[in-house]
């Protein structure tokens, strides 16, 4: 059998059988400019090694600053949640010209140019924590999580109403085929908060948006940095269908994913870019590369960075990861 | 008396109860409770409480900075009190991130760690060079060097520190220690610094220990 890059992605998502495993990478972020010399274009590169997924971003942003402004500095002491709960802090999320980075690409390429090759596309929006992360700052955004947790949860919950109708306009009028929620809530070795907080501030406005997208005939992602491992049965509830990267060395050990999880969502992931890719001399990183193949090969796995490739990276070890990776995926 | 006022300081600022830690503290200071009292027993007391549960898991980063700030808060009263009784800082120490990184929240818990140990902290902030560390540190006689990475990318600006000590002549009188996420006891052998511990509240225990 012999799948297109959205027919692989959809069948390791879902479980199904799938003719081999599908790559991807977070290339474009530090070394855009590096791999531009090199092949021309990071979209060559995704081209050269037949990548099956697309990562969209550009999409609209949810507030309106000058309004969130009135209230206090942004990223300031002052600005707490209280004075936020009755203001029109968010924006309109149904006007379509918003959307033109995810179809004609902005800081990357977009949706149109993908879907000549077939490929999964998938668009980035923040989720609760990343998003008030920047009216607040995240330190204190992390305080008020303790001090304000009411406020919050009515913000997150406005900001879910939001969510929701970007779906609809991602994938009812663009035609995306997975919302990709990115909210760090890790740290190296656990929770950056409790997973009580998390359960009753972010779980159930979470939980809204990824049955709407679901509703939708869409598949739901999470980007997270770092060990959440105390909420991994959490998504499972969620409903979650992708996580990425499941950051092995944060704590986030592939053999829990393949007893616990592996059954219930896929992981997007596998290449380190904190201990491997970069780091490592060839002989190291290509048993680490193998040593990865041979734990996930088979599984709910999509080949792919851990977080964008550091600017140590070399282009030559880039070139040498990703022909083994081309290899092993298709063994 | 005191002992009780003191105990429901140490509590409430467990709680990051910053406005009745506050209260609290002048209510004490009024009662004439000594200051030097109300910042060891109460305030100090309270934070290294906060501080070992972190380090065993029991509370998180929200946790810790609520409590940070309501320690700050009660502080700030008790300054001009405590410089009128001529009580001085334990030690002196200078952090910040590395050269080329902006991850703060961990030099900043190591930082509220340290000042809850009753050192004096001198913060550089983020994306510091490696020459403003050791002219800080001879500038304001610091004895320890506390260095936060979170990056691979920024990791190697902790041997430059290293170098530069040397190279100013001055690696003998200073510790160097170092920590954040990609950082390891290992690495920090390798590249010559004096200490990596993995949690804020180990490295504060190990900067009191070096400020003596
Ligand atoms: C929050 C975060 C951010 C925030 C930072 C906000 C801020 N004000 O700090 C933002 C969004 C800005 C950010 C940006 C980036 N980030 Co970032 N970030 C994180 C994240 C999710 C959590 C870090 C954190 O705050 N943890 C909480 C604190 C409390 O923990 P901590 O810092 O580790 O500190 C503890 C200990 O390490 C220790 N400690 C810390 N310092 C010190 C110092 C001493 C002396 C001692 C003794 C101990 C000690 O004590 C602390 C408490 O116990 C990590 C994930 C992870 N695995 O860590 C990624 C992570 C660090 N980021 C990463 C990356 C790649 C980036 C970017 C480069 C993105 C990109 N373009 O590629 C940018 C870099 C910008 C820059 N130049 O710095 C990668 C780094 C990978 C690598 N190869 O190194 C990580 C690991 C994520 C991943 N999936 O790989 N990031």
């Amino acid at each position: 059998m012999s799948m297109t890059g959205y027919e692989r992605v959809k069948a390791v998502i879902t479980g199904k059988d799938y003719d081999h495993q599908p790559m991807y990478g977070w290339l474009w972020g530090n070394l855009g400019g590096e791999i531009t010399e090199r092949w021309g274009s990071v979209a060559a590169f995704e081209d050269k090694y037949e990548f099956d997924i697309a990562h969209l971003f550009g999409g609209p942003y949810c507030f309106k600053e000058d309004v969130v402004r009135t209230a206090a500095p942004l990223e300031s002491e002052d600005l707490t949640p209280d004075l936020l709960v009755d203001l029109p802090i968010f924006s309109d999320p149904n006007n379509l010209d918003d959307y033109v980075g995810f179809t004609h690409g902005s800081v990357s390429t977009g949706l149109i140019h993908h879907k000549q090759r077939n490929r999964f596309c998938y668009a980035q929006t923040p989720g609760f924590f990343e998003n008030f992360n920047g009216l607040f700052g995240i330190q204190n955004h992390l305080m008020w999580l303790s001090l304000y947790p009411d406020e919050l949860n009515e913000l997150y919950r406005r900001m879910s109403d939001w969510t929701i109708q970007f779906v609809d306009r991602a994938v009812l009028d663009i035609g995306v085929d997975m919302i990709h929620i990115s909210d760090d809530w890790g740290a190296q070795k656990d929770l950056m908060f409790s997973p009580d907080v998390w359960r009753e501030l972010i779980y159930p406005h979470f939980k809204r948006v990824v049955d709407h997208v679901h509703s939708r005939g869409a598949f739901c992602s999470i980007h997270s940095d770092g060990c959440i491992m105390k909420v991994a049965d959490g998504l499972v509830e969620m409903g979650i269908d992708v996580v990425h990267p499941w950051q092995e060395r944060a704590n986030m050990s592939y053999d829990t994913y393949l007893e616990k999880y592996s059954d219930k969502f896929a992981i997007l992931g596998g290449v380190c870019v904190q201990f491997a890719l970069g780091l490592m001399g060839r002989e190291e990183l290509e048993a680490e590369i193998r040593r990865v193949f041979g734990k996930l090969r088979g599984k709910r796995w999509i080949a792919c960075t851990t977080h964008f490739v550091q600017n140590h990276c070399s282009m030559d070890d880039l070139e040498f990861c990703y022909d083994l990776m081309y290899k092993l995926a298709r063994e | 008396m005191s002992i009780a006022i003191l105990n429901e300081i140490s509590e409430n600022l467990q709680k990051g109860k910053a406005k009745i830690v506050v209260e609290l503290v002048q209510k004490a200071l009024d009662e004439g409770v000594s200051a030097n009292d109300i910042l060891n027993e109460g305030l100090l007391a309270g934070m290294s409480i906060i501080g070992e549960k972190f380090k065993n898991d029991e509370v998180y980063v929200p946790e810790v900075l609520v409590a940070a700030r309501a320690m700050n808060k009660g502080a700030i009263l008790l300054k001009p009190h405590l410089a009128a009784a001529g009580v001085e800082a334990t030690g002196k120490v200078v952090i910040g991130t590395v050269q080329g990184d902006l991850h703060d929240i961990g030099k900043n818990l190591v930082k509220m760690m340290l000042e809850g140990k009753g050192l004096e902290v001198i913060d550089l902030g983020a994306d510091v060079a490696p020459e403003t560390f050791i002219q800080t540190a001879i500038d304001q006689n610091c004895k320890v060097i506390c260095l936060s990475a979170l990056l691979t990318t920024t990791m190697g600006v902790m041997e430059d520190v290293v170098k530069k000590a040397e190279e100013m002549g001055v690696r003998d009188q200073l510790k160097i220690m170092i920590g954040g996420a990609p950082v390891s006891a290992e690495f920090c052998a390798k590249i010559g610094a004096d200490i990596y511990t993995p949690d804020a509240a180990s490295a504060a225990d190990v900067a009191v220990e070096f400020c003596k």
